[in-house]
């Protein structure tokens, strides 16, 4: 340790030798790289909230000069407004009259809220704005699947009907789907806490991250579950509706182990050796997302796929309303991929990672894996059904010239 | 930011005032480029403060949330390493002090502490660092920050007055009175006092 001595007194060597201890045993934290992302996210967050606040007082401040400069009656003043009410685009565009919106057969909409709020409605949903106001907005949703995050703010309201059911939100992401045809309506909750009102299960049904919701109303039945890996028992398998389950599981107590940045440094062998000293069911079961997640990549480049394996699904089942495992499921799915027992597996994991992530950034490769896989398995008829999905929805993807040899040689043998 | 522009500009690392007026911009990159700067430094105070733990990271980017909350306040830009510094201070500040009632409220039935997670693998280094951190955490919490401030960071009395936004007697003071309170506390642990005197220079050399 360096410290200049001459600017005062001298320091004591007792308490200098307990801070040279103290100082090499701690180490430097890993903070830079893992969490400039999660910063940035933040801090963006931070600032919307700021221009909210900002836009609030102005309104505010403009209100009340109006009403004491204008109305010297006391009578306007109940009727005074408050606070500025939302405003929202449709893909970057003034909304249509009347609020009601058809996304295209192939490409999302989006819905950006002035509070920073989006509503995501997959191709060929529909539904309608039927209200915005300051506190939030009122959504019906007449068919199809949204995507919905919500920017938390003091005494915010949003609703969002599906048929029947009615979804109270203060801030949270989490997907409903409402198949009019079948009845059918689901909910998955990413991360916050919604609430359900359905005329199935009697009172609101609470549901935390990484819970989800499953109701049909032609067998009057409901099932709450959780979003685990596809060899756990399926929603419908599980108890009826129940008081909550706890959230994701993160031990307290697990020292943070910085492999991620071992990792980047191609450490990749340090990291399993590391985690098999430390007892691989331990790690599995204790270590955060952020080790666990970097102890699954590294078994991944060290050739070590059964333990990648474990590493993923335990990630899975451990931090269920992670983006992490969403992206989890598409890794096991190329773990499988190459099984020679049969593609059974790889495509499962697909189909999860695909029914997960719905406009995630790996949807493109993971369509177009399960085609080539079906392809190699002599599945020519399921290969050109994804073939022509993958065609429809990445004209220009990596895998669009393989699935467009695929369609011509099917229309070449007919 | 215009340091991202020139081949020149690229060796050169912008300069704080460079870095100020870049965020007070709203430069896009500005944000990215402050925690690069700093975050290491915040963090490693924080974690020298705390000891290891979970919300390290988490108090970090509370600390630069704040940074920005507070940037309007900013007078000397020159002055950002400090600024950032007594932010940070600011943090950790009610970051004891909800751990002391933490402690209170819910953990000293018994009167023991939890155990604070090391990274080392020497069991023996572990166990001292545990009892240091008791030691620690009887300190009252500015005289805790002075210490860390000095014995660990290696700064001036001077720069620890300005990070703790006190009088440089003041923080000579907290500084002088945190270490005489630790080694008084690691003579009179027979534990401390051995590994201190004799183990530890052997330890040191193992590792």
């Amino acid at each position: 340790m360096s410290v200049e001595p001459s600017d005062d007194a001298r320091l004591d060597p007792t308490a200098e030798r307990v801070a040279e201890f103290v100082s090499a045993e701690i180490g430097p934290p890993a903070t830079a790289k893992s969490g400039e992302k999660e910063f940035v996210r933040r801090l963006a967050r931070f600032r919307q909230v700021q221009r909210n606040r900002k836009r609030f007082t102005l309104g505010v401040a403009v209100a009340s000069a109006l009403v004491i400069v204008g109305l010297a009656g006391s009578r306007l003043r109940n009727n005074a407004p408050s606070t500025a009410v939302l405003s929202y685009r449709v893909d970057d565009r003034e909304p249509p009259a009347g609020g009601y919106i058809l996304a295209s057969q192939t490409t999302d909409a989006l819905l950006a809220f002035s509070d920073g709020s989006r509503v995501r409605m997959a191709p060929r949903a529909s539904g309608r704005v039927i209200e915005v106001n300051h506190r939030g907005a009122k959504f019906a949703l007449d068919d199809g699947k949204l995507a919905v995050d919500i920017i938390h703010r003091p005494r915010a309201q949003w609703t969002f009907e599906a048929g029947p059911f009615r979804v109270s939100v203060h801030g949270t992401s989490f997907t409903i789907a409402w198949n009019p045809v079948e009845a059918v309506f689901e909910a998955r909750l990413a991360s916050g806490a919604i609430s359900v009102a359905s005329p199935v299960a009697g009172p609101e049904i609470q549901l935390r991250a990484g819970q989800t919701l499953r109701v049909s109303l032609r067998d009057q039945s409901s099932a709450l579950g959780t979003m685990s890996s596809p060899d756990g028992p399926s929603a419908a398998e599980r108890p009826p509706i129940a008081p909550a389950a706890s959230g994701p599981s993160e031990s307290p107590r697990w020292p943070h182990r910085g492999w991620m940045s071992t990792l980047s440094d191609n450490k990749a062998a340090d990291v399993v050796t590391d985690a098999e000293r430390r007892g691989l069911s331990t790690v599995l079961e204790r270590a955060d997302s952020e080790d666990l997640w970097a102890l699954a990549n590294a078994a991944r480049y060290a050739g070590r796929y059964s333990l990648a394996g474990q590493a993923l699904s335990a990630h899975r089942r451990r931090f269920p309303s992670s983006d992490r495992s969403r992206e989890a499921a598409f890794l096991l799915g190329r773990l499988h991929d190459g099984d020679p027992n049969g593609p059974g597996d790889a495509l499962r994991w697909y189909d999860r990672y695909l029914d997960e992530a719905h406009d995630g950034v790996g949807v493109s490769d993971a369509l177009g894996r399960k085609m080539t896989l079906l392809q190699r398995w002599n599945r020519r008829t399921e290969a050109l059904i994804v073939a022509r999905d993958y065609v429809r929805r990445f004209p220009r993807g990596t895998y669009a010239i393989a699935a467009r040899a695929l369609i011509r040689s099917s229309i070449a043998g007919q | 930011m215009p340091e991202r522009n020139g081949r020149a500009s690229e060796a050169r690392p912008p300069r704080d005032e460079d870095l100020v007026g870049a965020l007070r911009a709203g430069d896009p990159e500005a944000p990215a480029a402050l925690w690069a700067r700093y975050s290491p430094s915040v963090g490693r105070v924080l974690a020298k403060a705390l000891g290891p733990s979970l919300d390290i990271e988490d108090l970090t980017q509370e600390v630069f949330l704040r940074v920005f909350g507070r940037l309007p306040s900013l007078r000397d830009p020159s002055a950002l390493r400090a600024f950032v510094l007594a932010v940070a201070m600011n943090v950790l500040k009610w970051e004891l002090r909800r751990r002391w009632v933490g402690r209170r409220v819910r953990l000293s039935g018994t009167g023991t502490l939890p155990d604070i997670e090391s990274t080392s693998a020497d069991a023996e280094a572990r166990h001292a660092l545990q009892r240091c951190y008791r030691i620690f955490d009887s300190l009252p919490s500015k005289e805790r920050m002075a210490f860390v401030l000095r014995y660990m960071e290696g700064m001036t009395i001077d720069e620890v007055a300005a990070a703790l936004e006190v009088s440089i007697s003041t923080a000579k003071r907290w500084v002088n009175r945190g270490a005489a309170k630790v080694a008084e506390q690691v003579t009179v642990d027979p534990d401390l006092c051995g590994f201190f005197a004799g183990e530890r220079k052997e330890h040191t050399r193992e590792r």
